[in-house]
């Protein structure tokens, strides 16, 4: 967290920014590109959107205020990238990640950056088959590693209720593996 | 004699069958054989299986440091070999591209300069001022009308005061002197105009009178002698 804030305060000066950006890129593009991955399906389709969020951050880091964690900021700007990305690519309005993660199983179990056997493509279906707050939930914790308070920064969701949600779904996953 | 060696021989095969090496007594006894090997990597690949697909509980609780690891144990997908590096290159370049276009773009395009009495601070200084002048302006003419009113005002008392003063200290000729002048410019003189008016007057509606009584006899005696 302090590395963050001191991060943020090399960015925020004019003459440490860019060195500072590639310090930036070290620690956070791997995870960015994950969150993306998830959303956007594609590896090439994520490799887009991480550059663009990238150019995003780079272009209002003056504006972030601190009122969340730089990761929180981040992790909000590339969901919107993303979801823009879609909705530019499919010419097509998404209200929330649930339309989206239906029709792009098919496209990612054909990617060629997917390797996965049938257990992981079974594990897809049912991460696809939650509601959208269910599938941000676990996502998040399970796969983008954040912590329960920085997810209930995100999502604006009491930390309790996120557990909650978060175990259902574990079982839900646990029952449906064995079936 | 014979009898009894075979059924000793059948005794002792089950016997090593269950106490030596399984396969080889199975190759031997049923002539069913395996690849050399076999076992060993057997094991390997069921332990596999077992960590991937029997065991969902702890497939889902395996530890995830390596995200990369992670993702493509758990979900099947994976980046190119060495993406992350290339990527950063790439991210980077891109950045000095946008903000060397956005100097181009600030170069080609100055910011248009606003004339100097138009910019924010001149308007500030140019209203205050116009308003500090026109108040200014009704302020002293306010002022003047006050000074010319109020000298007016005192010289007229003053004349009048003269005139009291000096109508005391007339003499009682010059009094009369005035009266005469007066009284001549005044009645002699308007008594005069009058009498020459009503000379006029009276020669004129003579005048008239002849002039419109001839034309009247004209016309009546030429009626009555044509009737």
């Amino acid at each position: 967290m302090s590395k963050d804030i001191e991060l943020v305060k090399k960015l925020q000066n004019p003459t440490l920014k860019d060195s500072t950006f590639s310090e930036l890129l070290d620690v956070y593009q791997e995870r960015l590109y994950w969150h993306i991955r998830k959303i956007v399906a594609t590896h090439e389709n994520a490799d887009d959107v991480l550059q663009n969020t990238f150019i995003r951050i780079y272009k209002s880091i003056l504006k972030f205020e601190g009122k969340s964690s730089l990761h929180t900021w981040m992790y909000r700007i590339a969901y919107n990238e993303s979801i823009r990305f879609l909705e530019k690519n499919n010419k097509k309005r998404y209200d929330n990640i649930d339309e989206v993660s239906e029709s792009n199983l098919e496209v990612l179990f054909q990617d060629e950056y997917f390797d996965g056997g049938e257990i992981q493509k079974k594990l897809h279906r049912i991460i696809a088959s939650f509601k959208e707050k269910q599938k941000r939930v676990f996502t998040m914790k399970y796969f983008d590693d954040l912590s329960f308070r920085q997810i209930s920064e995100i999502l604006d969701v009491s930390e309790s209720t996120l557990k909650s949600t978060y175990y259902t779904c574990v079982k839900i996953i646990e029952q449906k593996i064995l079936m | 004699m014979e009898k009894s060696t075979e059924n000793n021989n059948k005794k002792n095969f089950l016997k090593e069958g269950l106490q030596g090496d399984i396969s080889k007594h199975h190759k031997e006894s049923l002539g069913t054989a395996i690849p050399e090997g076999y076992f060993s990597t057997s094991k390997l690949s069921i332990l596999d299986k077992i960590k991937s697909e029997s065991n969902p509980t702890k497939f889902l609780k395996e530890d995830f440091s390596d995200i990369n690891q992670h993702h493509k144990e758990y979900l099947g997908t994976t980046v190119p070999e060495g993406y992350f590096e290339k990527s950063k290159l790439s991210i980077l370049d891109k950045i000095k591209e946008e903000v060397k276009q956005e100097v181009a773009l600030e170069v080609k395009q100055p910011k248009k300069q606003l004339v100097f009495y138009m910019r924010s601070q001149f308007r500030y200084i140019a209203a205050a001022s116009l308003v500090f002048i026109l108040s200014l302006t009704v302020w002293l003419q306010n002022s003047n009308n006050q000074d010319d009113f109020d000298a007016t005002y005192i010289e007229s008392l003053a004349f009048e005061d003269d005139v009291l003063i000096e109508s005391l200290l007339i003499d009682d000729k010059d009094l009369d002197a005035f009266a005469d002048a007066t009284l001549f410019d005044e009645v002699v003189v308007k008594a005069e105009l009058s009498e020459q008016k009503l000379d006029n007057l009276i020669i004129n509606s003579l005048m008239v009178e002849d002039s419109l009584l001839d034309d009247y006899m004209d016309d009546k005696l030429l009626e009555t002698i044509i009737l």
